[in-house]
């Protein structure tokens, strides 16, 4: 058999090979994307957040009606100031961290959460906020480092708490910057 | 012809090109977000929410019969006391409840609240305690997670000394070698309810069980003047009367009664001469607590029989003492243990 005109079938394969082309690339693209928005961060900023505000909420919560508030106590004393301030300093990072670490079994807990907290109290007199370091998880880090330039990781929570100081009922803040290693 | 068959089959790869368009833009909202979203939704119902129906009969209370009327599985023991848990909702939401089953879709209808059948595990831990969970095994990863930071409210019990309500008599003649005595807990509701205090360490007869406990008996008689003690029977009585109702059931809604450990009736007698311990459990809500100024007392009625010595002073168990928040001598009052909770979401 003689074949008379053969180049029309050059348009059946042209448009099979490029549907084919355009396909693959279709699906590679789709394939290959991950956009990391920014509603992702916000995940595990909300993470992270809740668990510093429940931490602090459980250091304020006695276990019992009459016992006073862990919180309270060692806001009194970086008021009391001196060795008091410093003993509050380690005792605030056995307690805050004791509550970071807590788990069910159900999940391995990393260890990578770094934070700093501070004590912010208004001055009686010179009417100025002062300002005591409470403790930060032991790097020497007061924010993530590296983050200069980029979108900063670290979230900020907090807990007004309700201190008798000089003789009146005061309100401190105690602040937590948390963010992970 | 041959062009045309080209053509269409490149067009119709390119409609389906284009297609796909909208499905790179739907990556962007991935489903990762949507578990995590579930499970911090998830874990606010459960730590920050007391569940509902919540007035007058609380959901914990209802039995699988009635399931259908619980609408949310909520844990925190009022919506006042963030991430402080109820003992009695946590053995509900645990399945720990005899009386009360929860399957997977109510989980997932009544806590979860997903559009998609969505796969959870909730567990918990309380202090050294083993953690408990419900649900299926967690995936080590792309699952939807919440760590929970929480105290569970333990409510708060009696735990009485008989050593510490002995009571004497010399009044015992070979004529009238017995001594009828009885002795009674009672609960002011007024009281036990009292509004100023949080409902963390608040006695919530309406929602928690109360227990009372009641020790060293045999120890606190003195077994060679007393031949034998019988405990005639225990009554429940409201403002002094006594509250008509069967006492010879072991099973019923209002209490359980155990002398050593073992369930018996409140119907009497019973020789407890060498019994160590009785202990009763009055389950929520406690009668009558939902009446104002109404008061419920625990009695026990008791007789003594002595070696007939008019010489020496006689020791038996009598008293009438409160369940409240002052007496520090057998009370315990209601106290927090911390716990954590973990939710994941799949």
């Amino acid at each position: 058999m003689v074949v008379r005109d053969d180049s029309g079938e050059l348009f059946t394969i042209e448009g099979l090979v490029a549907g084919l082309i355009m396909l693959s690339t279709a699906f590679i693209v789709m394939g290959s994307i991950n956009v990391y928005t920014p509603g992702d961060a916000h995940i595990s900023d909300m993470q992270l957040k809740q668990l510093g505000s429940d931490a602090l909420l459980m250091m304020d919560t006695p276990n019992g009606e009459d016992q006073p508030s862990r919180l309270k106590e060692l806001t009194e004393m970086v008021y009391n100031g001196g060795a008091s301030a410093n003993t509050a300093r380690s005792d605030f990072k056995t307690a805050f961290e004791d509550e970071l670490r807590r788990g069910t079994g159900a999940s391995e807990i990393v260890d990578s959460i770094r934070y700093n907290a501070t004590v912010y109290y208004r001055e009686i007199g010179t009417d100025k906020v002062k300002t005591y370091q409470l403790g930060d998880s032991g790097t020497d880090e007061s924010w993530p480092k590296g983050s200069e330039i980029s979108r900063q990781p670290a979230i900020s929570t907090g807990r007004l708490v309700m201190v008798e100081a000089g003789g009146q009922d005061r309100i401190f803040r105690v602040e937590v910057r948390l963010w992970r290693d | 012809m041959d062009f045309l068959i080209g053509f269409s089959i490149f067009l119709l790869a390119l409609i389906m090109v284009l297609m796909m368009v909208p499905g790179i833009f739907a990556g962007l909202q991935s489903a990762k977000i949507d578990y995590d979203a579930v499970s911090y939704r998830t874990s606010v119902i459960l730590c920050e929410d007391p569940g509902w129906p919540v007035l007058g009969t609380s959901w914990e209370q209802y039995d699988t019969a009635h399931k259908s009327e619980i609408s949310r599985l909520g844990l925190a023991v009022s919506s006042e006391s963030p991430n402080i848990l109820s003992k009695q909702k946590l053995n509900a939401f645990y399945n720990l409840k005899d009386d009360l089953t929860l399957t997977e879709d109510d989980y997932r209808s009544k806590v979860i609240f997903g559009d998609l059948p969505y796969y959870y595990n909730v567990s918990l831990k309380i202090e050294s305690d083993p953690a408990i969970e419900t649900g299926f095994i967690a995936p080590d990863s792309s699952s939807g997670y919440m760590r929970r930071l929480v105290k569970v409210k333990e409510p708060g019990e009696a735990k009485i000394n008989c050593g510490d309500f002995n009571k004497t008599s010399d009044y015992i003649t070979a004529l009238n070698p017995k001594i009828y005595t009885g002795f009674s807990v009672s609960f002011d509701y007024n009281e036990l309810q009292n509004k100023s205090k949080k409902e963390a360490y608040r006695f919530m007869p309406q929602a928690e069980p109360a227990t009372i406990t009641i020790s060293n008996f045999t120890e606190s008689i003195n077994r060679s003047d007393v031949t034998v003690v019988t405990l005639d029977k225990v009554r429940l009585k409201k403002n002094g009367i006594e509250v008509p109702m069967l006492y010879s059931l072991y099973h019923n809604e209002t209490y359980r009664f155990y002398i050593d450990g073992v369930l018996h009736t409140m119907q009497g007698p019973f020789l407890i001469t060498d019994t160590s311990e009785f202990k009763v459990e009055m389950y929520p809500p406690l009668m009558y607590s939902d009446e104002i100024g109404t008061s419920l007392s625990l009695v026990f009625n008791m007789t003594y029989e002595f070696v007939p010595d008019e010489t020496i002073p006689h020791y038996y168990f009598s008293g009438d003492i409160p369940y409240d928040y002052t007496s520090n001598l057998y009370m315990t009052r209601p106290y927090l243990r911390d716990g954590v909770m973990e939710v994941f979401i799949w």
